[in-house]
């Protein structure tokens, strides 16, 4: 909303500046989000007396005027036909600007030095007349800034209203605001129609079919019409809030709506077919063509205003372009009413017609405020048209809204306000916002809001008037007492996820990978470049664009679209992860089930380039070691990497993570699946145009949150020194090398106990290894909790580990 | 003492004194080999000389001569030893120069990883809240409209929901637009005292250079007995003055949300000019930072909470406005746009 600072002064008295105002509008509600000076470009243009005009010796058509600018003569040529001795004209003395932007210089004009500007109306932008000099009134004062002579002296206010404010969007229910803030009272003029005309019931009828769409319908016709330009200072009024000039009727109706917050509508009497109003609601397939042309098909909850036969306008929307007021018209009737604010909603939005008529109905106009603005608006169309006014309103009156009675309790206002508020205090307050008392009982008050006022509907939105006025300033800044429970009802999970994500961000950052976060949604086509499976995602009904149209069903195709933007933008070592949500088909109460992940993807260099050393390529084994330190810090014991195919990923690198310890609660089978991790299908990253390989991995962090161990299991450090054997052996090469790790523990038999750690050191295939085999080389460190084992006791137990992989794998020991 | 006596402990001295000044002379290990065989050799030894003046002497005062002698021996060894140590570990040291490296070289790191800033930032809040006794609660994104809109007195039909451009799943279903649904969890799970925040992500349909379809708030909520506009004035006052700074002075406007009343924001002075007035907080000298209020009644009420018994605050903040604050970054879009270039710097 946009408001006029001349034109709110002329139903209150503003003490304040213009800044201090919006300060003011501003820490109570209403905020200012611009301030412009409309008298900006005239700057530097002040009222310029002739006290002398005589012909320019050179060229007859000029004249030489010496021009009194408030104690200083300037010489100016001028050319204007109507440039005289007496007269008072806007004047910009060389070195001046024009509002449009021009500089005036002192220059010589055929041997005559003129030292300023004589302007016309046009040249300021003050209207359309360029026939000659601007003659300003007689009263004004020679040097007087033009700006202060012609009162323009005005600034637009660009105000922020909240929607529970309609009364707001028009300059009286803003001037009220700025009265009770400033202890002044509204000055509003009464208004009468000379009713010349004949008996309106002579001209049109009204029926209103739906009296809860349309509690109060009123309506003048006014005859003898000339529709035509609005006179100058109607233009400038509505120019001053960014409303263009259109016509007198058209701009009586958007002057009485941004004055009183009531949108008017004019129809063209005569294209009103049978001269009838009927209010009804839409019939099933009913269109109309609203002004701007466009048809639109109704549905039977629109609240229509017709004629004998079809929808004349959408009732607080739009009027229908066939009654629209044009140049022709010589009679209209003007509307003015109260329209239910749910069903003028209802209908803007289903038809996406945010109109200045729609905005306020459906916020809700003053209910009372009809009648007054129907009338103010006739009164002014009578004078700008020259026409009738017809005897009798057509009124029809259903059960409009009221404000309702509301009980204040004093000591709950200080209850909830942390200040003492005194009832004397408290009610003055009210009473400046229109708020009627209507009697007090015990420690309670009843108030009665005025009609304008109907959001205020119960007790604490009047504690809410009061802290406004009373300002939030004045209240003090108290702490609440600590009463803090301790946090393990239920939802310690987010707390320790806080924790657990501190941590895997930890992990992730000294491993070089940076965070990204993605949007929630994503392309369809990333899905597909993705090779995973549409259907499993969720379509947004409104997406914003294609492009963030589904629901992402993972991270990584989004963190893969980040890794090929950087790439393109020449990063060669990418390194990203992000933690975040994903979504999938609900599991339990909520609409859908959204577990969070960790993804990482990387390509590049393995470690950055460092002078002396060959540089290595990352692979699959880099990202499998930042993942295994993850699971770690997780606590997430004894994973499995199992191959897999899996469409996203290279067919030899394919690897699902399980927790062996855990089992799916879906299919009761042991094994909980985590993950994936491998390098990106060829294919995949083709699509993606990334020219080297690019590994990965995501994991559902809520599933490994679900089933770590949370707590470290403490042993004691064993006192005594430990014995190291190396075991190299041979199996085949498809042998997973797992198996082996973990076949050792088993062999050993008793001799497990002893061992502390297990190490693969070293895995070899070729020269001095037989085609189709490689080799494997552990180190295992054993050590006792009881005593320093000898060397006779290890070597027993190597020997039977090593008979045990030998009769188990087929194993080769080596020497 | 016998003048023979005298003249044999002075030449003791001279022997100090010689045996100081070669081994100051001394450049190297031979050098010192030298003087050492000067001194101790067997046959032409200058300490073994000395030991035959003991015959001329008296033989009451041979025994002092001798100790005298002793003494002189071990000085003597001692300070051969020093100088021969001495050369030793100038010659170790001058070899190990001789293998410097160039110690301006980099060293060898490890690939550098950033965190995101929303994530600096979303930790610097919670922790801010927790240390005053919130605990993080969380909500799902995809929403009831229900638990989005109506228990937080949104009704189907209200103009506010004009506020919130909405993006719908399906019927009743809508991404939040807010995290305020995490407040009515809360509310309907457990019962006051409550002191919770919820961060999280948030949507909304809308997309330039100043709204992000996705973006992220806190929200915060505290219910119990007695909780006035007072107490979230001076919650959110603390908050402010540690998140931006021990001197940043606040003020608090009223505004509207339907789900508190009496509705504020809270505006600190600008970070940037320090309340003078710049492009940044638009000539204002003050920043929006966050939307607060009570909680009204209906609210409550839709909890099951007797609002007469109970009060409390609410208060959410855009996780993205005040990180952009924080670090100067002017452009919303970077943020989800995940270029190593931005990440690294934070």
């Amino acid at each position: 909303m946009r408001v006029s600072l001349a034109w709110l002064s002329e139903f209150v008295e503003i003490e304040p500046s213009v800044d201090e105002l919006a300060e003011l509008l501003t820490t109570a509600g209403l905020e200012v989000e611009g301030i412009e000076d409309l008298t900006a470009g005239l700057d530097g243009i002040v009222v310029g007396e002739i006290t002398a005009a005589n012909p320019h010796p050179a060229a007859g058509k000029l004249k030489v005027c010496t021009i009194n600018a408030g104690g200083r003569e300037f010489t100016v040529v001028s050319g204007a036909p109507n440039a005289r001795a007496g007269i008072k004209v806007p004047f910009i003395m060389a070195g001046g600007r024009l509002p449009g932007g021009g500089t005036v210089d002192e220059k010589e004009i055929r041997g005559v030095m003129s030292s300023g500007m004589l302007c016309s109306e046009k040249e300021l932008g003050l209207g359309d007349d360029h026939s000659g000099l601007m003659e300003l009134d007689g009263h004004v004062t020679a040097g007087e800034t033009l700006a202060d002579a012609l009162g323009l002296r005005d600034f637009a206010i660009q105000l922020g209203v909240t929607p529970n404010r309609p009364d707001w969007l028009g300059h009286i229910g803003v001037a009220r605001e700025i009265a009770a803030l400033t202890g002044k009272s509204v000055r509003l003029r009464g208004v009468e129609v000379p009713e010349t005309g004949p008996g309106i019931e002579s001209l049109a009828a009204l029926r209103v079919d739906d009296p809860d769409g349309c509690p109060w319908y009123t309506a003048r016709v006014i005859t003898g019409v000339r529709v035509g330009p609005s006179p100058g200072w109607l233009k400038r009024q509505l120019r001053a809030v960014g409303q263009r000039s259109v016509n007198n009727v058209v701009d009586v109706t958007n002057y009485i709506l941004l004055k009183y917050g009531q949108p008017l509508h004019a129809f063209d009497l005569n294209r009103l077919e049978g001269g009838k109003v009927i209010v009804r609601r839409a019939q099933p397939g009913e269109t109309i063509t609203t002004l701007d042309n466009v048809e639109r098909r109704l549905d039977s909850s629109d609240l229509l205003i017709c004629n004998a036969v079809r929808p004349a306008a959408i009732a607080g929307v739009m009027g229908g372009a066939d009654s629209a007021v044009d140049e022709n018209t010589t009679a209209i009737l003007l509307e003015s009413a109260y329209f239910d604010p749910a069903t003028v909603r209802k209908t803007a939005r289903r038809l996406g017609l945010a109109t200045e008529a729609s905005l306020r109905f459906g916020r809700g106009a003053d209910p009372d405020g009809a009648r007054h603005a129907l009338d103010r608006a006739s009164a002014l169309l009578l004078e700008l048209t020259g026409g009738q006014a017809a005897r009798g309103v057509l009124e029809a009156e259903g059960l409009r809204p009221a404000p309702p009675r509301i009980r204040l309790r004093w000591t709950r206002a200080t209850a909830l306000l942390g200040v003492n508020i005194e009832p004397g205090k408290g009610r003055a307050h009210l009473e400046q916002l229109g708020v009627r008392s209507c009697g007090s009982g015990g420690d309670s008050e009843e108030f009665q809001p005025p009609s304008w006022r109907l959001d205020l509907q119960s007790e604490v939105d009047l504690i809410e008037e009061i802290a406004r006025m009373h300002g939030y300033h004045n209240i003090p800044e108290s702490l609440p007492p600590l009463r803090v429970k301790p946090d393990n009802r239920y939802d310690l999970r987010a707390l320790g996820e806080l924790h657990s994500l501190r941590t895997i961000r930890a992990v992730m950052t000294r491993n070089g990978f940076s965070e990204a976060i993605g949007y929630a949604f994503v392309s369809p086509r990333l899905i597909a470049d993705m090779r995973l499976d549409p259907a499993k995602t969720f379509p947004v009904k409104n997406p914003i664009s294609a492009d963030l149209s589904v629901m992402r069903p993972s991270i990584a195709p989004g963190l893969m679209a980040a890794v090929a933007r950087n790439f393109h933008r020449g990063e060669r070592n990418i390194r990203l992860f992000e933690i975040g949500h994903v979504y999938r088909p609900t599991l339990g109460r909520d609409p859908a089930h959204e577990p969070l992940q960790l993804a990482g993807m990387m390509c590049g260099e393995a470690i950055p380039r460092f002078w002396g050393e060959k540089p290595r390529a990352a692979d699959f084994f880099d990202l499998k070691g930042v993942l295994e330190e993850v699971l770690e810090v997780l606590r997430a014991v004894r994973p499995a990497w199992k191959r897999v195919d899996y469409p996203s990923l290279h067919p030899g690198s394919a690897c699902e993570v399980t927790l062996r310890d855990q089992w799916n609660p879906r299919t009761g089978e042991s094994g909980l699946r985590i993950g994936r991790i491998g390098e990106l299908h060829p294919g995949v990253v083709k699509a993606f145009d990334i020219p080297v390989p690019v590994y990965g991995f995501e994991i559902n962090l809520d599933a490994i949150r679900d089933s770590a161990g949370s707590r470290p299991s403490f042993v004691a450090p064993s006192p005594y020194p430990a014995v190291e054997r190396d075991i190299a052996l041979v199996v085949d090469e498809s042998t997973p090398s797992a198996e082996v790790y973990e076949s050792i523990r088993k062999e050993a038999g008793d001799g497990g106990r002893y061992i502390e750690h297990i190490s693969l050191f070293d895995v070899y295939a070729g020269e001095q290894v037989p085609e189709g085999k490689k080799s494997l080389a552990f180190n295992i460190l054993f050590r006792s909790r009881d005593a320093s084992l000898t060397d006779v006791e290890v070597n027993a137990i190597r020997d039977r580990i090593a008979e045990g992989l030998n009769r188990r794998f087929n194993a080769q020991l080596r020497e | 003492m016998s003048q023979e006596t005298k003249a044999a402990l002075a030449s003791l001295d001279e022997l100090r004194d010689w045996t100081r000044k070669s081994l100051a002379g001394a450049s190297d290990p031979a050098a010192v080999a030298n003087i050492k065989a000067a001194l101790f050799g067997r046959k032409a030894g200058k300490v073994n000389d000395l030991m035959k003046l003991l015959a001329s002497l008296p033989n009451e005062e041979k025994k002092t001569f001798g100790q005298a002698v002793n003494t002189l021996k071990d000085e003597l060894t001692a300070m051969i030893d020093a100088a021969a140590g001495a050369l030793d570990a100038a010659a170790r040291d001058a070899a190990l120069r001789s293998r410097a490296v160039d110690i301006t070289l980099p060293g060898r790191r490890m690939h550098d990883g950033h965190p995101h800033p929303l994530t600096d930032t979303l930790e610097t809040l919670t922790g801010i809240f927790s240390r005053m006794g919130f605990h993080v609660r969380t909500g799902p994104h995809i929403e009831f409209e229900k638990y989005n809109f109506d228990l937080l007195n949104i009704a189907a039909d209200h103009p506010a929901r004009d506020m919130h451009d909405t993006f719908w799943m399906w019927d009743g279903v809508v991404l939040r637009t807010h995290t305020s649904p995490v407040q009515i969890r809360a509310m309907l799970k457990e019962k006051p005292p409550l002191r919770i925040i919820a961060p999280g992500a948030v949507f909304r349909c809308d997309h330039d250079a100043t709204h992000s379809p996705m973006f992220h708030q806190v929200e915060g909520l505290l219910v119990d007995r007695h909780v006035t506009f007072a107490d979230l004035k001076g919650t959110l006052g603390v908050f402010a003055r540690e998140c931006f700074g021990a001197a940043t002075a606040v003020r608090f406007r009223a505004s509207y949300f339907p789900f508190t009343e009496p509705s504020a924001e809270m505006d600190i002075q600008c970070v940037n000019c320090g309340g003078r007035g710049c492009n940044v907080c638009k000539q204002t000298g003050w920043l929006e930072i966050l939307g607060c209020g009570m909680v009204h009644p209906n609210v409550l009420r839709s909890c099951d909470i007797d609002p007469d018994r109970y009060t409390g605050f609410a208060f959410g903040m855009g996780v993205e406005r005040i990180t952009m604050l924080r670090f100067g970054v002017n452009d919303l879009r970077l943020f989800f746009d995940n270029d190593l270039r931005m990440l690294r710097q934070f």
